[in-house]
């Protein structure tokens, strides 16, 4: 998830609506990372430590910061995982929302995270570099982490796909009838591609 | 105010467009209204037949949308049931005979005299497909209870959409209670749940379809009989009527689950 701070508001206004935002999708986004782009706004260590504060309260993680401009000074409490280069701006496009069922023969292919709000009918393909995350009922095929990333995940509140691939790994779904009760996971574990019940929290993210 | 076009399309073969489009015609022309049929599936005529009027045909469609008759000339006035007319198929041409431009401005021209046109398209998505779909203002999708056609059917609903005919509805035809209570056939829930749009109807797998279809005149014409009265069912739910899918053996918990599930389906499922 990306987090852009404008710089025309308030910092705790912009903390408050992050928080109500938040709230709304109870623990959806836990275990995910956090991305942060100041635009250009310098934090003080107290407003970093306040983001940091939000983001864990919902089980995130700040992963990486982002300054448009090199006058975003990061204090010394925040260790960024990867630092992004300050010429390289956060892409807002990184993930796409799809709404409504996607039906056989029909095709998404996206550079970047997918989000399904609906069903993925057997028939249909979803490609994508990053992670698919269906909320509804996974019954076609999907490749996950497409251009070789084996730390892509698939998620589904029912996951039962005709045959699900995550980088260069190809899965089929078991002949016999395996009927699934949850929300379910797909990811690479020691070079196979492997199904379990989503548990939230568990996940490590990605 | 023109009437109505409607395309009565499936994907798959042999699932019983042509059986539909003929009783839902005739169904709608006893209610009284002036319905017309176009077969539009250019080179396998089948409708004239399944109607009793292959022996009627002078001209067909290709020869309207060529100018070697006049639209008025090529209809064909059913036998039994006034304000019912047929636009008979071309046995001898190929489907690209006609483009969707020319079936457009035929069922504008139709539209403009009936109150209904049902418009039979081929099976496939192809050039025929495109043709039957050209001039619709709304789709129906026939499908059977089987794995095949309920993935074509939604390949063409899918289709459909992207051609800006929005909320197509569902005919499931040739369901047989006995097998989906053993469990050996898909029932109307795991159909919906897949196709996700609204159900017309539900029609029986009944012989009396067959040797109706063979003597060459639609079931919904007969007094008496659970495909009849299936159809009749069907033609009310199209007008707008609100009855309850016809019971098809007085299995009542069918019913009841049925509409629990139409009730799911009218919520908007894309904002």
């Amino acid at each position: 998830m990306y987090i852009l701070f404008d710089q025309t508001v308030d910092f705790l206004e912009a903390l408050d609506e992050l928080r109500r935002r938040l709230e709304g999708y109870q623990r959806f986004f836990e275990g995910g990372r956090v991305w942060i782009d100041t635009r250009g706004r310098s934090l003080s260590p107290m407003e970093w430590r306040l983001v940091e504060e939000v983001a864990s309260q919902f089980g995130m993680e700040v992963a990486e910061v982002g300054c448009r401009e090199p006058r975003g000074k990061r204090p010394p409490t925040v260790t960024p995982l990867r630092p992004r280069p300050a010429s390289h701006p956060v892409d807002p496009e990184a993930t796409r929302l799809v709404r409504g069922t996607i039906r056989s023969g029909q095709v998404v292919e996206h550079r970047g995270h997918v989000v399904i709000l609906g069903d993925l009918n057997p028939g249909a393909i979803v490609r994508a570099t990053g992670d698919v995350i269906v909320l509804g009922h996974l019954r076609g095929v999907v490749h996950a982490g497409a251009s070789g990333n084996r730390s892509a995940q698939v998620w589904a509140l029912r996951l039962e796909p005709t045959q699900l691939r995550i980088a260069d790994l190809i899965a089929r779904s078991p002949d016999d009838e395996h009927v699934p009760t949850g929300p379910e996971v797909a990811r690479i574990v020691d070079g196979w591609i492997q199904v379990e019940a989503y548990e939230p929290g568990a996940q490590g993210g990605g | 105010m023109p009437g109505r076009v409607v395309v009565i399309t499936s994907g798959k073969g042999g699932v019983g467009k042509t059986t539909t489009t003929a009783n839902l015609g005739a169904g709608l022309a006893l209610e009284g209204y002036r319905v017309c049929l176009i077969d539009a599936d250019i080179g396998l005529r089948n409708l004239d037949v399944v109607m009793g009027l292959e022996n009627r045909i002078v001209y067909d469609l290709v020869d309207v949308v060529e100018g070697r008759a006049r639209l008025r000339q090529a209809l064909i006035h059913d036998k039994r049931v006034e304000n019912l007319y047929l636009l008979p198929a071309a046995q001898t041409r190929e489907k690209d005979a006609v483009n969707p431009e020319q079936m457009k401005e035929l069922t504008a021209a139709l539209a403009e005299e009936f109150d209904f046109v049902l418009v039979d398209s081929p099976a496939g998505i192809e050039h025929g497909f495109r043709n039957a779909v050209a001039g619709a203002d709304e789709a129906l999708v026939v499908t059977t209870p089987e794995v095949a056609a309920v993935r074509d059917a939604d390949r063409i609903i899918g289709m459909l959409e992207a051609r800006d005919l929005r909320n197509p509805r569902l005919i499931i035809n040739r369901i047989r209670t006995d097998m989906v209570r053993r469990g050996d056939m898909m029932d109307i829930d795991d159909i919906i749940e897949i196709l996700a749009i609204e159900l017309l109807g539900v029609i029986p797998d009944d012989e009396a379809v067959i040797v109706a279809t063979n003597r060459g005149e639609p079931v919904v014409l007969q007094s008496r009989g659970r495909c009849a009265e299936a159809y009749r069912n069907l033609v009310d739910r199209f007008l707008g009527k609100d009855v309850p899918i016809v019971a098809l053996d007085g299995h009542s918990k069918l019913l009841e689950r049925l509409r629990s599930w139409m009730a799911l389906g009218r919520r908007p499922v894309s904002g």
